[in-house]
């Protein structure tokens, strides 16, 4: 079934004020072309406005021709729909009338109005203009002029019957829109949807939490277990509290019934007991000790007294024996001196006459001495003498040396002098006679020449000769005259003078020198030498003979002279004293009688042994005498001692003392012994007893008597206190206070499970529509997507569109420049691509239209004009292919463009 | 002729805070009246005492406006009220009891025999064996010293004991606190007054459970009564008559609902219940979204007539039928998902989850209607 235009006339609409009627539209592409303003609009917008708008209404002033208020635009189409013959009339504003007939039937006014606009799919205002939201299927099938591309907005005042159609139904009633059972079920789906959305987010978050009143109660049901649990515990304390009081009551009644403390107190009076007992004993132990002690020392002190008078008696005894002792020692010292005095005398005469034997001997020695003196000056003064006589010659000879050399002495500075002044004599002579005329004579014999220098001296002159003149001289040759010779040169006078000088100072240097000449001078340097020589001889043999000199030679010899007569002298004395010559001695050899030395020193031996001898008899005798008056007095104080010592023991108090003393010893050693026995029995009873372990025990005790009563008195007084926490408590009405927030938890538990059931309900509707819905619209959606991707293969090969829940073309997917699929939005195309994807959307939905069995006719108003060559002849394959199955009405002011779609283009002009 | 009233479990300072404030506070002043309603009681049969058979408080640290109250309650009524400590309200150093008496609460015809050992009121000819607890649980039989109690002759000995009657009530009761089920023949007592099992019921001729006066739980044990006994001399037979004295009836309705019928019947129970009703409603079985509707709307009514009334409807499951779905035009993929969500809520992975498909259906179908009445 379909809907198709076959004539269409107007007459006073716009441009067209007379009539104009197109005929013989054909059922599939009609193309009609015109000029810009030739009115090819105004024909659309008359099948347009007969359609929608009510012939009645007012809101059509535009179809009426500029200047014609009164006219009556009158629209007038012929038609076949769903194979029925039909005509639309329609005058609007001036004479409105509305007029249909189709098939037998003929309608008029708004009853042929609305029958038509159910059958093709729309709707009109209540009043007013007719506006795109009412046009429904025709407001997306006929297309006007630069709208192709607007397709969400006429699809969706479509989407009813798209759904409808999608569904399969075609008996949709527009007014019926929300009611579930005739739409895709998107309304009412979509309404119910966000219903119970709302309903869920008020108890649940996006992800699923609690919120709202759900969170709420979850949060009181926290909190009152909470508060349960705090009340719990406190109940727990008051039963513990409760039974801890019990407890103590009962202990406490126990105690004052039984006083437990009694038994103690008891055991505590015997252990005092026993302790007092132990503390008597001790003090007596202690006692004996003391006396124990004192008995001890007085016993000692006895003792010492016994032993005392031993002692004495031993003494005694020991004096008598020692004095015994001093007196044998005595008379030994008495002997003993007497014998050393004898000793000392015969000593002393032996060394007497050893004196005296040795001052004979001694001076025996002494004359020999002197004459073996005598003996040996005179041999010295003999030598000394003839040493004299070599020195004094000697020194004679020394004396004439020394004179000769007084005599050749020279200086060596006058010796050089002299011989400087000859060196330079020699040297002027040369010169002299070098430059000085010379006067070579060779005369004949006989002939004699008087020469005269110019001091007038005059000198002969004969034989051969040579004669220098340096100063002008006058040659007398006889018999011939005179000759004055003038010698030449300047310096000759210079030299001459000089020469002079030095000839002048010559003989005084040789005066000076004492010499004749220079060899008299080198002679007696020679000389000099010599004489030197032998002085230093000379003066050895005088050091010879004459070391010290010959003074000191002289002297010593002149006081040994003196010496020989002095010795002489006492010689002679000596000789003329007796002779003394000693006896020989016993011991003396007959050798020694001979030699008065040997003699001497033995006769001094001797006497240094008998003054030895004396030495030791006076040392011996000075011994015994010490001795003798130590031993003297030694036996006297050891006869006073024991004198005094035996006084003392006659004394008859001293020995009642002694006999008192041993009878005291002998009871005191008595008592000590009872003494001891006591305190060592007591100590034993003591240490068995164990005191400190009793008074461990009365410690224990009392300590044990306080605690119970302390314990006791405790107790009560933890009783009172528990009483008065208990009672506190009490009043507090735990219990029910618990009784009243579990009960009002287990309310609020309830409460919550209740949210939770209906949060979980709702969750569970929530997902189950949108996944029911999502899966749905995914199958309504195929054959508007297969019907899309019909029409988009032949413009985008290879590219695929998507429709979204409101049954829009949704996203563009193509390859890229590089073969890869992208996506887009249609909205992000350009404006001719987005046309030509809008022209062939609505071709889609008129093929989903057309199997549906709705009524199509698609009417193009000078469409795809910003189309590129390309993608127009693109476009041209795809409208042809359209018109293959609805009615096509193309308007066109480009009519060149469409020559290629096979069918005449057909003018239209309102002129 | 001695005759004395026997009651036991008042648990007194009960606050049932799992319910609703508003319901839960008439309920605890329910059980001091109560005692009110005893006293009066005892007025009117004009016994000669009154005996409390333990728990008589409910914890012991109840307030002492509580603990005051209860004793202001026992005030109409001048004779001698013998209490005995119970389980909950043990006789321990610092108890409940204790409280009172330091508080000068309890007023002088009001002896409580917080020990074990006989209570002689000759005047009336009673003499009274206790058996207080004196700890929160025994397991001795504390009744055992009435067997060896001398009593004055010609008074009835009387034993009053808190505890389970060994071998009677095991399965239900705690074992703690044991009294030998022969102990009135074994002590001679004229009757064994007893109390904790919170119905009333005879053990014997002589030994008794009054149960608790004023009903306090679902358990459907026949309490809210108290026993008066008329006992005519030592050894004679006690007669034992009951009084209901309650004023709550705690019920349970455990309801399945199977075929619409059902349904009809469960709404008149509920359209009949009285003010002082306290319900547990469990519904199981399987409603369409019309039944379920009205089940709804009977619970708002039946929670507006009666004291409480707590519904537990995890074991009811939606099931819209055909024409349900149909009125919620639910096609398309909703229709798809109503029918997942059907399948599931019968055939689910887990219970969870059935749960929770049967909640999201219910949660559907609301929404549904609601959409369609506000289109």
């Amino acid at each position: 079934m379909s809907l198709q235009i076959t004539r269409l006339a107007v007459e006073q609409v716009r441009k067209f004020r007379r009539p104009f009627e197109l005929t013989a539209i054909q059922p599939g592409l009609n193309l009609f072309c015109g000029d810009n303003e030739a009115g090819k609009s105004t024909l659309v917008r008359a099948i347009r406005a007969a359609f929608f708008e009510r012939h009645g209404t007012t809101a059509v002033d535009d179809l009426r021709p500029w200047d014609d208020p009164g006219a009556a635009p009158q629209i007038e189409i012929d038609f076949r729909l769903d194979g029925e013959e039909g005509q639309l009339f329609k005058r609007f504003l001036a004479k409105k009338r509305c007029r249909l007939q189709l098939g037998g039937r003929s309608l008029e006014g708004s009853e042929a109005e609305d029958l038509l606009a159910e059958r093709l799919g729309y709707g009109f205002p209540a009043r007013g203009a007719s506006k795109s939201e009412h046009w429904g299927i025709p407001g997306l099938l006929w297309i006007e002029q630069g709208a192709g591309q607007h397709i969400d907005e006429a699809a969706g005042h479509a989407r009813n019957h798209l759904q409808g159609a999608l569904h399969g139904r075609q008996d949709v009633d527009p007014a019926r829109a929300t009611d579930p059972s005739g739409s895709l079920a998107a309304s009412v789906g979509d309404a119910l949807l966000e219903r119970l959305q709302a309903r869920r987010g008020e108890l649940l978050t996006g992800t699923g939490k609690a919120r709202g009143a759900l969170a709420e109660a979850q949060a009181r049901v926290d909190e009152l277990a909470a508060q349960c649990e705090a009340l719990d515990a406190l109940i727990g304390t008051y039963r513990q509290q409760v039974d801890r009081l019990d407890a103590l009551r009962r202990a406490h009644a126990a105690d004052a019934r039984d006083q437990p403390w009694q038994a103690l107190e008891r055991e505590l009076a015997l252990a005092r007991e026993r302790q007092v007992a132990l503390q008597d004993s001790q003090r007596q132990l202690v006692q004996d000790q003391q006396r124990h002690a004192q008995l001890q020392a007085q016993v000692g002190l006895l003792q010492r007294q016994v032993q005392a008078g031993q002692q004495q008696a031993e003494d005694l005894a020991r004096r008598d024996a020692e004095w015994a002792r001093a007196q044998a020692a005595l008379q030994a010292a008495t002997s003993a001196a007497a014998q050393a005095r004898d000793r000392l005398d015969a000593a002393q005469a032996q060394a007497r006459q050893a004196a005296a034997d040795c001052a004979r001997w001694r001076a025996a020695a002494s004359l020999a001495e002197r004459r073996l003196q005598h003996r040996q000056l005179g041999e010295a003064l003999a030598r000394q003498r003839a040493a004299l006589t070599q020195a004094e010659a000697a020194a004679a000879a020394l004396a004439a040396l020394r004179v000769q050399a007084a005599e050749a002495a020279i200086t060596p500075e006058s010796l050089q002098q002299l011989r400087a002044l000859d060196a330079r004599l020699r040297e002027l002579r040369t010169r002299r006679d070098a430059i000085a005329t010379g006067l070579s004579l060779d005369l004949l014999p006989g002939v004699t020449l008087t020469l005269h220098d110019e001091t007038g001296q005059a000198r002969t002159l004969s034989g051969a000769g040579r004669e220098v003149l340096v100063r002008p001289a006058t040659l007398d040759i006889p018999g011939v005259g005179r000759l004055t010779i003038h010698p030449g040169g300047q310096d000759l006078d210079v030299l001459a003078r000089q020469l002079a000088d030095a000839e002048a100072r010559w003989p005084l240097a040789c005066q000076a020198a004492s010499v004749a000449d220079l060899a008299a001078a080198e002679q007696r340097l020679a000389l000099q030498a010599e004489l030197k020589r032998q002085i230093g001889l000379a003066e050895q043999a005088l050091a010879l003979h004459a070391p010290q000199g010959l003074e000191a030679l002289r002297r010593a010899q002149a006081e040994d002279e003196v010496r020989l007569r002095q010795l002489e002298a006492a010689m002679a004395e000596g000789l003329n004293a007796p002779e003394a010559v000693p006896d020989a001695a016993p011991d003396a050899t007959p050798d020694a009688a001979q030699d008065p030395k040997a003699g001497l020193a033995r006769a001094e031996a001797r006497q240094q042994q008998a003054d030895a001898a004396v030495q030791v008899a006076q040392q011996a005798a000075g011994t015994a005498g010490q001795q003798l008056a130590a031993a003297t007095t030694a036996e006297v104080q050891a006869r006073h001692e024991r004198d005094a010592l035996a006084a003392l023991r006659a004394d008859p108090a001293r020995q009642e003392q002694a006999r008192q003393a041993a009878e005291q010893l002998l009871a005191a050693g008595a008592e000590l012994a009872a003494l001891a026995l006591r305190i060592e029995q007591t100590g034993q009873a003591l240490a068995q007893a164990h005191p400190a372990i009793v008074e461990q025990d009365v410690q224990r005790l009392t300590a044990s008597v306080a605690q119970q009563r302390r314990a006791h008195q405790q107790r009560h007084e933890d009783i009172l206190v528990l009483e008065t926490q208990l009672a506190q408590a009490g009043a507090q009405g735990l219990d029910e206070e618990r009784e009243r927030v579990d009960g009002e938890r287990t309310r609020t538990r309830d409460r919550r499970d209740e949210l939770q059931r209906r949060a979980d309900a709702l969750d569970l509707l929530c997902r189950e529509l949108l996944e029911r819905r999502a899966a749905t619209l995914s199958r309504l959606q195929g054959p508007l997507t297969r019907h899309l991707q019909h029409h988009l293969g032949l413009l985008f090969p290879q590219a695929t569109m998507s429709v979204d829940a409101r049954l829009a073309p949704g996203a563009l997917t193509r390859p890229d420049a590089r073969g890869r699929p992208e996506t887009g939005a249609i909205d992000a195309l350009s404006f001719g691509a987005r046309e030509q994807l809008g022209l062939i959307a609505r071709f889609a939905y008129a093929d989903l239209l057309r199997e549906a069995g709705r009524p199509t006719l698609l009417i193009l108003d000078d469409a795809l004009v910003h189309s590129d060559a390309l993608r127009l002849a693109q476009m041209k394959r795809v409208i042809y292919d359209a018109a293959q199955r609805h009615q096509v009405l193309l308007f066109t002011c480009h009519p060149q463009d469409w020559r290629d779609l096979g069918v005449t283009a057909r003018p239209i002009s309102a002129g | 002729m001695p005759r004395f009233l026997h009651t036991a479990d008042w648990q007194i300072g009960r606050l049932y805070a799992s319910l609703p404030p508003e319901n839960a506070m008439p309920l605890a002043e329910a059980r001091i009246a109560c005692v009110e309603r005893l006293a009066a009681l005892a007025a009117r049969e004009a016994v000669d005492a009154v005996l409390v058979a333990g728990d008589v408080f409910d914890a012991q640290t109840v307030s002492e406006r509580t603990v005051r109250r209860l004793f202001n309650a026992m005030a109409g009524w001048s004779g001698p009220w013998v209490l005995i400590p119970g389980n909950h309200d043990a006789a321990l150093a610092e108890s409940v009891w204790t409280r009172a008496q330091r508080l000068g609460a309890v007023p002088a015809h009001v002896h409580l025999a917080l020990a074990p050992e006989p209570l002689l009121l000759p005047d009336i000819g009673l003499a009274l064996l206790p058996a207080p607890l004196t700890q929160r649980h025994t397991h001795t039989d504390l009744s055992a010293w009435f067997d060896s109690a001398e009593t004055p002759a010609g008074l009835l000995r009387i034993g009053l004991a808190h505890g389970s009657v060994q071998g009677l009530l095991a399965e239900e009761i705690d074992s703690a606190n044991p009294i030998a089920p022969d102990r009135a023949v074994r002590a001679r007592l004229d009757y064994l007054a007893l109390g904790d099992w919170h119905g009333c019921k005879r053990i014997d001729e002589r030994t008794w459970y009054a149960g608790t006066p004023e009903p306090d739980r679902h358990k459907d044990n026949d309490a809210g009564h108290a026993l008066v006994v008329d006992i005519a001399a030592p050894g004679a037979l006690p007669q034992v008559s009951r009084h209901a004295v309650g004023r709550y009836r705690w019920r349970t309705l455990d309801v399945r609902l199977a075929v619409p019928s059902d349904l009809d019947a469960l709404l008149a129970q509920l359209d009949a219940l009285g003010a002082d009703e306290v319900i547990a409603l469990r519904v199981e079985g399987i409603v369409d979204l019309a039944a379920h509707a009205r089940l709804r709307e009977a619970v708002a009514r039946g929670e507006a007539r009666c004291r409480h009334l707590g519904v537990d409807l995890a074991g009811l499951r939606l099931e819209p039928t055909d024409a349900d779905i149909a009125a919620l035009k639910a096609d398309g993929y909703l229709g798809e998902l109503i029918a997942a969500l059907r399948e599931r809520q019968s055939h689910g992975d887990s219970p969870e989850q059935a749960r929770t498909a049967a909640d999201a259906l219910a949660l559907l179908s609301t929404e549904l209607q609601d959409l369609g009445a506000g289109a």
